[in-house]
């Protein structure tokens, strides 16, 4: 690996990254991620959660093959106390 | 001792293809902490409890989680669509929750609007026809009008549960003859979700016939919860026996409980 600076790092990203929305919120992505990557990413691997991309749910097994594009829509929602 | 008939003799309830010894249906929203909720459930005697679907804090560390003190070996989970305000957001959600707990079981909440929490009756018998639809068993919490929930069991609902009176208001069951209308109406389970305030409103609910009453503020919001678990346990075991047993017919005159005849007091107060 050549020695790069974090400036030029930054620059690929904007360059080859995508912008998504998580939970309302922007997000920028690498280009190729997967919908498990961002659930790696978020730090929520094996958590008891449910993903939804651009409304429509994506189960567990589907989220390595779904492949993120720019301006996806992404939920990440969980069980909390409720009545 | 003769053998008093306890609710343990009471067939279970059968609600969505899952068998509850207890008829008290419980939420674990309000609570002070996890443990306090975990405690509550328990003392309770519930073996279902009611769970809403969020966006993960992505902003927050990772702490525990409600489901690390719900033991689902003890517990069925029921996971719900509050806070849903139209038929196709409380569809996605019932989906994102099965995907998270493998369960066809769904509490549909279609509401109204914010103020009020009333169900909205289109919507939520939308969302019961597609629910049904795509294999869920869907409890429908609703208004207590005996047609919509009539129409509901049409739709292919496994329970309907009117509402007493609005959630979290603790105004307890307003129209007991609605809920009578709709016991006489309908034939999969009636559940009285929601308005309960107090002990004596689960055991009216019981009393008239309900299957069971799903709660959650009037137990998390009592100065001690887990005392109020404890009534709460109690009034539904009482209400559900006092059913069982049937209650006397209400009379306008008195009726004496020791003979009238061989008082060695004089015949008096004779009606004219």
């Amino acid at each position: 690996m050549s020695a790069t600076k974090p400036s030029d790092i930054v620059l690929a990203r904007m360059q080859s990254g995508l912008r998504i929305t998580v939970n309302g919120k922007p997000r920028q992505v690498s280009a190729g991620s997967s919908l498990a990557d961002l659930v790696l990413e978020l730090g929520l691997g094996g958590a008891a959660v449910a993903v939804e991309k651009n409304h429509a749910l994506v189960r567990a097994r589907d989220q390595s093959a779904t492949v993120l594009a720019e301006g996806d829509e992404i939920e990440v929602v969980t069980l909390v106390g409720g009545g | 001792m003769p053998e008093i008939p306890d609710h343990e003799s009471d067939a279970p309830l059968a609600v969505g293809g899952i068998s509850l010894r207890s008829r008290l249906l419980v939420g674990t929203g309000k609570y002070a902490s996890f443990e306090e909720t975990r405690a509550a459930l328990e003392i309770s005697g519930s073996e279902c409890v009611t769970v809403a679907v969020r966006r993960v804090n992505l902003d927050a560390a990772k702490g525990p989680s409600l489901l690390d003190f719900i033991d689902r070996k003890r517990f069925h989970i029921l996971p719900n669509t509050a806070g849903c305000f139209d038929a196709a957001s409380a569809i996605r959600t019932a989906e994102l929750a099965r995907a998270i707990l493998d369960t066809p079981l769904v509490k549909l909440e279609v509401l109204g609007d914010a103020k009020t929490l009333l169900p909205d009756p289109v919507g939520t018998l939308e969302a019961t026809r597609e629910l049904v639809k795509q294999g869920f068993q869907v409890l429908v919490y609703c208004s207590d009008d005996p047609r919509l929930c009539v129409r509901l069991e049409e739709a292919g609902a496994a329970s309907v549960m009117p509402a007493g009176s609005p959630i979290g208001s603790g105004q307890g069951v307003l129209n007991p003859n609605a809920l009578r209308i709709i016991l006489e109406l309908v034939h999969v389970s009636v559940i009285v979700d929601a308005g309960v305030g107090t002990a004596s409103d689960v055991a009216l609910a019981m009393e008239l016939g309900a299957a069971g009453v799903l709660l959650n503020t009037a137990i998390a919001g009592a100065r001690e919860p887990l005392r109020m678990a404890a009534a709460m346990r109690d009034a539904c075991k009482a209400g559900r026996q006092a059913f069982l047993a049937g209650r006397i017919p209400r009379k306008l005159y008195a009726n004496a409980s020791s003979p009238l005849e061989g008082t060695i007091a004089p015949a008096a107060g004779r009606a004219p």
